[in-house]
């Protein structure tokens, strides 16, 4: 199973709606498991930033990230609607089972 | 880290004595004068535990190593200024009102580096002593008011030179356990529902007025403390929840007039007693770290009022008009320009010598200067979009009377689509936020306008700008 750690930056003026993103990640991804960004058994790393400044603090963890800033991921300008479909097919390739 | 519920137990257990109208009020929590700024607080304490926003609401101690709350932090870096700003921005979006907590944060910040400097120049010990009250702070998630300003009496006068000595609260014994104070702080932010008072001199000082030079702390419910709760513009709506704007945060921090009776306070809680020589840095730190804070937490709450603005037109049909899409621009501006200057003092952030970082003065009171102007052109604004009715509007009872009621939802219609008691709430949230009491603080909160002139004069060396413009064209003298 997937093991996902999820790190929000602070929502000082969100451009997007993290929590909710999150959720429908969740919704199209049932199998994985999603950890605080602190639990030592995470296989990736979800960096949610509100903004593109991506402020969130990274905790110390050294594994692969999917970062999204406002309206990107990984850097990438994205449509709001399709992030949780970007973000769910890059997670998934970090599943060992895949 | 404390919850936000569990916040609101620990008032339960303190017993302050607070009057209102001459009325005493017997506990602070559910009492409809004192919840709304109650539950602002609390939001202070539920940012730390709710993952969205805990990397803002949380830091980890420079002292122990542990996560703790912001609100208990010594800042380490310009980083960590920064993330103040992000976080009240962020609370005073979810509260549209003032948290209170930010005053006592700045005297926490201003007398840990102040203490340490006074410590490496007269050789007293109150540095450690302050960690070790710091310590404390940190694992109980104290709320403490920072309590500053005194009544002040004639202020063309010093402290020992008014008709009352009283009107600037000083030590008038001390013994082996401890010293006893005296006189008053006013416009005490959050006070009646805070643990504990940070007690700082309000101006700088001079060796004829050494007894002034008094910082300690002191339980709001210690022997000799009384609170007299101040009135507000609308206060008498605190019944009713439409009328009020917001009644669930309240408006500003619920202010009190405190009076310090011969306050006993053992010497392990006072971090400076007599040395005049520091009271003006301890100020000056205070004031700056306060200003700091203005382009944040009210930029917040203008993110709302300049919501509710673009609400009100689409209820009013006016969204449209291409002089209220301008308004609303200009207020988004006025806005962000008040952001970029909190932002910039932060980044521009120095360590002081205790190794705490410090904002850039300069630049923290060029914020507060802006705040007292543009919050009032932003709310100059508000008023134009919204129309006269934030003046005028029936009351709640009406809108809901069983016989007045069917005229007042016939004429206060706006867009036929919008329910009547949604044009209802936003136009008392406008009106709420951006008249009386709350416009007010934003010229007074953190210091007069000319505090911050005299400030921007001392620090803009001005020699070196003489010495630019002489060179560019030949001067030498
Ligand atoms: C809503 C609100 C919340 C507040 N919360 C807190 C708090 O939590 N803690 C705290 O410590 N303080 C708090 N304050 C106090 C705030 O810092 C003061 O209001 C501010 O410093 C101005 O002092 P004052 O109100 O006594 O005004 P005054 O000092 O009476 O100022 C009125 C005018 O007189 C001028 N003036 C004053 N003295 C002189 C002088 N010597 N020479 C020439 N001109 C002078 C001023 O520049 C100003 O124009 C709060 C204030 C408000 C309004």
């Amino acid at each position: 199973m997937l093991k996902i750690g999820v790190k929000y930056c602070g929502n000082c003026n969100p451009q997007i709606d993290g929590p909710k993103l999150v959720k429908r990640i969740k919704e199209l991804l049932p199998d994985s498991l999603f950890l605080s960004a602190e639990d030592p058994g995470i296989d990736v790393l979800l960096i949610v930033s509100g903004c593109p400044v991506d402020c969130a603090t990274r905790p110390k963890f050294t594994g692969p990230l999917v970062v999204v800033a406002g309206k990107t991921v990984d850097r990438v300008p994205c449509e709001a609607a399709e992030i949780p479909e970007v973000v769910a097919e890059k997670l998934q390739k970090y599943d060992s089972k895949e | 880290m404390l919850t936000g519920q569990e916040y609101i137990e620990s008032l339960k257990k303190l017993k302050p004595i607070i009057y209102y109208e001459g009325k005493k009020i017997e506990s602070v929590v559910g009492h409809p004068l004192i919840q709304p700024h109650i539950n602002s607080a609390a939001a202070t304490y539920d940012v730390a535990f709710d993952p969205a926003f805990e990397d803002l609401g949380t830091a980890v101690s420079h002292l122990t190593g542990e996560k703790i709350n912001r609100f208990t932090y010594i800042h380490q870096t310009p980083e960590d200024l920064v993330k103040k700003v992000k976080m009240l921005r962020m609370i005073g979006q979810r509260t549209g009102s003032c948290f209170q907590r930010c005053v006592g944060f700045d005297a926490l910040n201003a007398v840990y580096s102040t203490t340490y400097d006074m410590d490496q120049k007269l050789g007293t010990s109150y540095h450690s002593r302050f960690v070790e009250y710091l310590k404390g702070v940190e694992k109980r998630d104290t709320m403490i008011t920072g309590a500053m300003t005194d009544p002040k009496g004639d202020r063309g006068l010093k402290p020992s030179k008014q008709a009352d000595p009283d009107m600037y609260v000083h030590y008038v014994s001390k013994n082996e356990e401890g010293i006893i104070v005296r006189g008053a702080k006013a416009h005490m932010t959050g006070m009646a529902n805070s643990h504990e008072m940070l007690i700082m001199p309000t101006t700088a000082l001079k060796e004829e007025d050494a007894d002034y030079a008094v910082c300690c702390v002191i339980p709001v419910d210690a022997p000799g403390v009384l609170h007299i709760f101040g009135r507000q513009t609308n206060d008498g709506r605190k019944y009713n929840e439409i009328d009020q704007g917001n009644f669930k945060f309240g408006v500003v921090g619920g202010e009190t007039l405190t009076i310090l009776e011969d306050v006993f306070v053992p010497w392990d809680k006072v971090f400076m007693c007599g040395e005049y020589e520091f009271a003006g840095t301890l100020v000056e730190r205070f004031a700056s770290f306060h200003r700091q804070n203005y382009g944040a937490c009210k930029i917040g709450l203008t993110d709302i009022i300049i919501g509710a603005c673009a609400l009100i037109a689409d209820y009013n049909g006016t969204a449209k008009a291409n002089h209220i899409k301008d308004k609303i621009v200009e207020m988004i501006h006025l806005s962000e320009t008040m952001y970029c200057c909190s932002l910039a003092c932060s980044g521009e952030g120095r360590k002081l010598a205790s190794g705490a970082c410090y904002v850039d003065p300069l630049l923290a009171n060029v914020v507060k200067q802006n705040i007292t102007r543009y919050i009032y052109e932003i709310c100059r604004i508000s008023h134009d979009i919204a129309g006269g009715i934030i003046a005028t509007l029936p009351s709640e009872v009406d809108l809901k009377h069983p016989e007045l009621g069917k005229y007042v939802q016939k004429y206060m219609m706006g867009v036929a689509s919008v329910p009547v008691e949604n044009r209802f709430k936003i136009l008392r949230l406008i009106e709420n936020m951006t008249g009386g009491t709350a416009l007010v603080e934003s010229m007074h909160g953190a210091g007069s306008p000319q505090a911050q002139r005299v400030m921007l004069a001392r620090q803009a060396n001005l020699e070196h700008k003489k010495e630019l413009a002489k060179k560019l064209v030949d001067i030498s003298d």
